[in-house]
């Protein structure tokens, strides 16, 4: 037996899940913001989490639509390349390629989830008001 | 985490005790030994119907129970397989009169909502020990269906104020 009693929970759900990840892929770009080698040899690219909405059907079989991560995905636009001869990771001409992380973006992209995430969140207090308000009808 | 604590746990009021549960056995479940005595009542005076009905003068009484279909077109006939056909007939007409039992009813409805709740209590349960034991990392989840369960919670109690409100309703009645 299944019930919903909160309105609209399950997409909300979901979607705080999908903003979470976006809030970890954030801040794992700034972490990695200097990073010129990962374990491959290769430079650090931007990662960035692409969403889609998903048709769920629930038990009592009313449709629902939640978010999906489908993937999260490789920023392949190059990155500046700075001089630094005695660089470990420098080429031959002791150039250093960096990744192509840009601080001040990611911060823009870390408001915004931020800001998705307490608005699913005041979405979840409301419809939880509402559901404790019915229940008051009887009082 | 408050919120969550303050919810009792549903395991003492499954057991469906009658002291201090929520709706106790004389309220939710008929009370089957009244249940057993009034079909014995009735399965003697069939008997004894019958049996008046075997002697071969034809009672209206008989006619009436040949009518209710009690007994066969024939009421001389007093073989003991008819009267005990009579009897468990009877017996079943009589309860059916007075008091309807048998059918899937308020009592299995109120325990699946119960249990429904239970169990998202349950569910709530676990997911934040996943939490506290590191298993997961999905707070909001955890909040969302302890949040869930509270409500749920909040519901079954409103029906059970509601059951004894009508319960008293019932009681203040003038006879």
């Amino acid at each position: 037996m299944s019930m919903n009693l909160i309105p609209g929970i399950q997409s909300t759900s979901s979607a705080l899940t999908a903003e979470k990840l976006r809030l970890d892929m954030v801040a794992q770009n700034i972490a990695n913001a200097n990073t010129t080698q990962d374990l491959n040899g290769e430079v650090y690219k931007r990662k960035e989490v692409i969403f889609e909405s998903s048709l769920k059907r629930a038990e009592n079989g009313n449709v629902y639509k939640g978010v999906n991560v489908v993937e999260i995905r490789d920023d392949n636009s190059p990155g500046k390349k700075v001089y630094r001869p005695g660089h470990p990771h420098a080429d031959e001409r002791g150039m250093v390629q960096m990744p192509n992380v840009e601080v001040t973006k990611e911060m823009v992209d870390l408001i915004t989830a931020s800001r998705s995430y307490e608005a699913n969140l005041t979405v979840v207090r409301t419809a939880r008001q509402m559901a404790q308000q019915a229940l008051r009808i009887g009082r | 985490m408050s919120d969550m604590n303050a919810i009792p746990s549903l395991s003492d009021l499954l057991s469906q005790n009658g002291n201090g549960g929520i709706a106790g056995n004389s309220l939710l479940r008929p009370q089957s030994s009244n249940r057993e005595q009034s079909s014995g009542v009735s399965a003697a005076n069939a008997a004894f119907l019958s049996g008046t009905g075997g002697t071969g003068n034809v009672s209206p009484i008989s006619q009436d129970m040949a009518k209710a279909g009690l007994t066969s077109s024939n009421p001389a006939q007093s073989n003991p397989s008819l009267s005990n056909n009579a009897t468990s007939n009877a017996g079943v007409n009589m309860i059916a009169g007075s008091q309807k039992v048998d059918a899937p009813g308020f009592r299995d409805m109120f325990e699946g909502l119960i249990k429904g709740v239970h169990q998202k209590q349950l569910d709530a349960a676990g997911k934040k020990r996943d939490i506290l034991l590191g298993k997961s990392d999905n707070i909001h989840e955890a909040m969302v269906s302890a949040q869930e369960a509270g409500v749920a919670f909040n519901l079954m109690i409103q029906v059970r104020n509601k059951l004894v409100d009508s319960y008293k309703e019932l009681l203040r009645m003038r006879v």
